[in-house]
């Protein structure tokens, strides 16, 4: 089985589009990134659910903390299998975000981005489990806590930003429009 | 394979379809993914955390969001679909939880095979047989069983290789 509607997500004419529909396919209802790694996909909802119980059980700052240990393998994967480390950081940058773009993590829009200073805004719009876990509940939302994790070690680890803890001073959960992520003190 | 022409006759009705980037089913429910590797590390970190059972309700709960959320919207489609894809084993495909094999039910009891599963396959080879996560897929295909065949249960896992696992449970009565 192939397809699910990828042929319309990649349809473009930009580098990183045409990069993308060589290394990405839909087989058996998950992705499966340069025929190796594989994504799990599923309904925005499961996911809200599940993150935002593990959440209000461990604490915002553990679900934090899982998404960040769970990302680094996925980190070290896509730096080997894309070739990342002989990318410049702006390359590295637009391929990462149309990535996660694709593979539903919402359209990153970066208002800062300096490795160097390890200083990073980041607004995160129409990612699809955030926006279902401020359906469900609300202003009590915790589910962009175990995304920034997974952000912050793929900003560390791909895009070289050393201090990459991230907060939110943003949030869609409380009536933002988009996720608004800096590197700071992580919320715990 | 024969889901692969389903899914493509759910794209052609336009039951499955795309917009901002995003997958959508019944233009409605969104799809997210999540590294299958790193979801089997997230699950171990929860086990180690709060325990077995607590994973198996998880996944039960996680499950049965997403039974639910899609049988809602079926109901709303449900003149468009074909039969055949009103099917269990195909929706479990759909919404990305696994193929499931040889399900056989009876009246008291419940069993069926897991083949090449991306989450549990790699949590196998990493975690052995006590995986978290196949605490937290037994809850979410019991979520499944019951809430599909109103057959509750509580499923156990028998592992012949990371490639191939076996459930089965009874009926709770």
């Amino acid at each position: 089985m192939c397809l699910c509607g990828a042929r319309s997500v990649f349809s473009g004419t930009t580098i990183e589009k045409k990069i993308l529909q060589k290394i990405i396919k839909i087989e058996h209802a998950h992705a499966v990134l340069l025929s190796k790694l594989h994504y799990i996909m599923w309904p925005a909802r499961s996911f809200a659910v599940m993150w935002q119980q593990l959440g209000e059980d461990l604490g915002p700052g553990e679900l934090y903390d899982i998404g960040f240990k769970a990302g680094e393998d996925g980190a070290d994967e896509i730096i080997n299998l894309m070739g990342f480390r002989t990318m410049t950081i702006p390359m590295r940058l637009r391929m990462l975000m149309r990535m996660f773009e694709v593979l539903g993590f919402g359209v990153a829009e970066w208002i800062k981005m300096d490795p160097k200073q390890n200083q990073v805004i980041l607004h995160l719009h129409n990612m699809p489990v955030i926006d279902e876990g401020k359906q469900l509940y609300g202003p009590n939302s915790l589910v962009s806590h175990h995304y920034m994790g997974i952000f912050a070690v793929h900003m560390r680890k791909e895009l070289g930003v050393e201090n990459a803890d991230l907060r939110e001073t943003q949030s869609v959960a409380k009536g933002s429009k988009f996720s608004e992520w800096v590197t700071g003190v992580k919320f715990k | 394979m024969l889901i692969g022409a389903q899914i493509n006759e759910l794209i052609l009705k336009k039951l499955l379809s795309t917009e901002k980037n995003q997958i959508k089913l019944f233009n409605n429910l969104s799809y997210s993914m999540y590294p299958a590797r790193a979801m089997s590390v997230t699950l171990e970190e929860v086990k180690t955390r709060k325990g077995s059972e607590y994973l198996r309700a998880l996944g039960y709960k996680t499950g049965k969001a997403g039974v639910d959320h899609v049988r809602d919207e079926m109901r709303i489609y449900e003149k468009m679909l074909p039969d055949r894809l009103k099917d269990i084993k195909v929706t479990l495909t759909i919404l990305g939880f696994g193929i499931i094999d040889d399900l056989d039910l009876k009246e008291k009891s419940v069993a069926f095979s897991i083949p090449s599963h991306p989450v549990i396959g790699p949590a196998i080879e990493r975690y052995g047989s006590e995986a978290g996560a196949i605490s937290f897929y037994e809850g979410l295909f019991a979520a499944f069983i019951n809430e599909w065949f109103q057959f509750p249960t509580d499923l156990s896992t028998e592992v012949l290789s990371p490639d191939n696992v076996l459930m089965r449970g009874e009926k709770r009565v």
